[in-house]
């Protein structure tokens, strides 16, 4: 899984680099026609937008589990016996010693 | 809804590989669990062959094995491990905890709190070992001596929520149930999405069974359902508070609607056990949660 959104992220990269390098020739090109500047062409804005998204998706799967977004969810998988057992409060005079030998 | 949460088994104390077993204490660390015995099987075995292959998260197992150590009373092997921190970090406050810790494993109680009072001599404002003096005193059978020094540190750190959970249960192993229910209001303030608090306040409020109290319980007992449903022991408790409401209150509306909780709460109770038990055992469980006939 992480290895295919790698390389739809490395095409989206590649996606994005081009149209700016198409972009930046489009405007030499007009300055050579002696052209005003109105706008991008349509294949342009549409790679752009398409390189972008490819990026967005690729990173968002990447990306190894989503956690739960509700604050109690963290508490869930906590038990009892972690919180009933103060480390610090500790004693050693109980039945552990006979219990184990 | 809810489900049967698996039992945690802490006896499985099998060494595999060292990885695992290095996870494992991790995660006793972490959620701070008592298991001391697969500690020390494990953290034995991790010490004598491994320590190489553990880094600098050897130290933090060999402080880890003295305390587990000394819970089931192997104070040779807490001894030889904390010969090796004290060789390591010999002006560690940490390490001289583990120190007095190792006089109270041998239950020389006044040596440890001579031991303790020379460093709180030095350092007044060290919380850890002043709660090993409060540790002294309930080992010693001397709660109300404990209660009065660990409202000591409470006053001065009053954000301190393992001291208060602490507290709580000092009162009430003393049967102080109000001051124990102060004890975890203050404790639901300091973390109000913790289901745990709310089902122990709750547990105490069932237990003063006055009517009032009887329905504070009610309403955590339902707060602790809403932020965890799959809890059974919150589920058994707000179904007993049912019960007991519908016995204590005189007006019939009101009894309707505490039976009716009661109701619900079996019905989910059984459904719940539904999945894992077989036939006998679930009619056990149902004359069992069945309300005594009047």
């Amino acid at each position: 899984m992480a290895s295919l959104s790698r390389i739809i992220f490395c095409i989206g990269a590649l996606f994005l680099f081009h149209s700016g390098y198409s972009a930046v020739q489009h405007k030499s090109f007009l300055k050579l026609a002696e052209m005003d500047y109105s706008s991008l062409p349509i294949d342009i804005t549409v790679e752009c937008l398409l390189g972008s998204l490819l990026c967005c998706v690729a990173v968002l799967e990447g990306m190894s589990q989503y956690r739960d977004f509700r604050l109690t969810s963290e508490l869930y998988s906590k038990k009892l016996d972690g919180v009933y057992n103060k480390q610090n409060f500790m004693i050693f005079n109980h039945r552990g010693s006979a219990l184990s030998n | 809804m809810a489900s049967i949460e698996e039992v945690h088994v802490s006896d499985d104390a099998e060494f595999t590989d060292w990885k695992t077993a290095r996870d494992t204490l991790r995660d006793i660390r972490e959620t701070e669990r008592r298991d001391s015995r697969v500690v020390v099987a494990l953290g034995k075995i991790l010490i004598d062959k491994y320590s190489n292959k553990l880094g600098d998260e050897v130290w933090t197992v060999h402080e880890q094995l003295v305390m587990a150590a000394l819970d089931i009373g192997d104070t040779r092997r807490a001894e030889s491990s904390f010969g090796c921190l004290k060789k390591r970090f010999s002006n560690s406050k940490r390490v001289k905890k583990l120190e007095g810790l190792i006089m109270e494993g041998k239950e020389d109680f006044d040596e440890a709190l001579e031991y303790y009072e020379g460093i709180l001599k030095d350092d007044p404002t060290n919380t850890i070992i002043s709660k090993r003096i409060v540790a002294i005193h309930k080992a010693r059978g001397d709660t109300a001596l404990a209660i009065t020094k660990l409202t000591e540190i409470l006053e001065i750190t009053m954000a301190d929520y393992e001291s208060w959970s602490e507290l709580a249960g000092l009162y009430i192993s003393q049967h102080q149930y109000d001051k124990a229910a102060f004890c975890l209001e203050e404790l639901i303030l300091s973390n109000p999405h913790n289901y745990i608090f709310h089902q122990r306040y709750a547990e105490v409020c069932y237990t003063q069974n006055t009517t009032e109290s009887l329905e504070i319980a009610r309403k955590h007992y339902a707060t602790s359902l809403k932020l965890k449903p799959s809890n059974l022991r919150s589920l058994y408790g707000l179904y007993q508070t049912g019960v007991s409401l519908g016995k204590h209150l005189k007006k019939k509306e009101a009894k309707v609607r505490n039976d009716d909780i009661a109701q619900w709460c079996m019905s989910q109770l059984l459904e719940t056990y539904q999945e894992n038990c077989n036939m006998e055992q679930l009619k056990v469980l149902e004359n069992f949660l069945k309300p005594p006939s009047k």
